[in-house]
């Protein structure tokens, strides 16, 4: 590991919690690109050396996290606050809002064919889900996964979900589809 | 959990539903093969007799198309206007969309299964560090000051107090006497009522309203948002 590593290794460790990568940044006195390529080489240094550590980045924010393997261990310094068994629909309105978000409620309901709001305000109840405005339109929302659940699915960034890419180019599909449908 | 939320969080709606009786006959996403599982459908539905009336209208919809296919199925010469037909495609491109996604859904709950999570450093030991209190008064600080500070305070206070002081006399009680002697018997404006009277004795007027209309002793009426109230004595 060269220094500018073990340093970004040091400033996330001090840091304990999501910091962004304008913040590293100025902290270490970096260029943001240089923050980011170094990241991903942590990142990837994490993932080879067999490190206890892992780097966790949700939107565009970074932490450093124990490792996927060790969870069983800090499981019991440590309890997730995500327990309970997820019911079908959870994992389906899950599953949608994380391979396919941030994503509005009509589509999600467009896709699953019944109304889903109890169950979306159940899943942000449970800080699994979060809403953010739309950026578009005006009193609308769309949701997206929170950093909790994504932790507790034990993947490092969104994109590390299984067969991301392909699950995401549905997303082309319906947003066609709900224009010209109902 | 009242009934109806179990059969929402179970069900994973219409959509699948439908899917699944096409999967399970080896069938295909298009008009011929929906037409062959409309009865199998249809029959579903009627089991949920007693799901909740707003899943149930979600089933009913896909079930109309349904026999939307199915009556062109039976009768080929039936003419389908524009909006008919796009429903139908709706319905299949939905299905070809649900049974592409599906499989997500699957590895999204195995993987919930695994209990891989990440952990954080905790939050709680990092708000204790946060929290900590520090004795830091400003330089110069001195006795006198504080008491010179303090005094202002009560000052601010007393003075805050006289101000409000007539309102102290303000008795909800009284407000509604004196509301329902001059509504008895007749047809009044709010703003009659209103009018002159400084906000706090405004809103305090207002839940005199409340209170009569609560006892029956008025009936009120307000055409628009924000429009004035007529308030008739009963």
């Amino acid at each position: 590991m060269n220094d500018t590593l073990s340093k970004l290794e040091a400033v996330l460790f001090a840091f304990g919690e999501p910091a962004n990568v304008k913040k590293i940044a100025g902290i270490m006195d970096l260029k943001d690109d240089e923050v980011i390529k170094n990241l991903e080489e942590l990142r990837n240094y994490y993932n080879q050396s067999n490190s206890g550590l892992s780097l966790f980045e949700h939107e565009g924010s970074y932490e450093l996290v124990t490792s996927a393997k060790h969870s069983e261990t800090i499981e019991k310094i440590l309890k997730t606050e995500i327990d309970e068994d997820l019911t079908p629909a959870a994992t389906e309105i899950l599953a949608i809002i994380s391979y396919l978000g941030p994503i509005s409620r009509s589509s999600v309901e467009y896709i699953r064919g019944v109304n889903s709001s109890f169950s979306i305000r159940t899943l942000m109840l449970r800080g699994l889900i979060e809403r953010i405005p739309h950026p578009e339109k005006a009193n609308a929302y769309l949701y997206r996964p929170t950093a909790d659940i994504l932790k507790r699915l034990g993947v490092e960034k969104i994109e590390n979900l299984p067969e991301f890419a392909r699950y995401r180019e549905l997303k082309k599909m319906i947003e066609r589809n709900e224009e010209t449908g109902d | 959990m009242p009934i109806y939320e179990i059969n929402l969080e179970n069900f994973s709606g219409p959509i699948s539903k439908l899917l699944s009786l096409i999967e399970d006959k080896k069938y295909e996403i298009r008009s011929v093969d929906l037409a062959k599982v409309t009865g199998d459908f249809v029959d579903f539905v009627n089991s949920l007799s007693n799901a909740h009336p707003r899943l149930l209208a979600d089933f009913i919809s896909v079930a109309a198309r349904l026999m939307l296919i199915k009556s062109r199925d039976l009768v080929p010469d039936i003419e389908l206007t524009p909006e008919e037909e796009e429903q139908i495609t709706d319905l299949e491109e939905r299905l070809k969309i649900y049974q592409q996604f599906k499989g997500a859904t699957i590895l999204f709950g195995e993987l919930y299964g695994k209990r891989q999570t990440l952990f954080s450093r905790p939050e709680r030991k990092r708000k204790k560090a946060d929290d900590k209190v520090v004795f830091l008064p400003p330089q110069n600080l001195t006795a006198e000051i504080l008491l010179l500070n303090l005094k202002k305070s009560i000052n601010i206070i007393e003075e805050l107090e006289k101000r409000y002081e007539k309102y102290d006399a303000l008795n909800l009680e009284e407000y509604i006497a004196n509301l329902w002697d001059r509504v008895s018997g007749r047809i009044t404006k709010f703003s009659d009522v209103a009018s002159g009277k400084d906000k706090r004795e405004v809103i305090i007027f207002f839940i005199a309203v409340l209170n009569l209309l609560r006892e029956n002793k008025i009936s009120i009426q307000q055409d628009s948002h924000f429009s004035d109230i007529t308030i008739r004595s009963n």
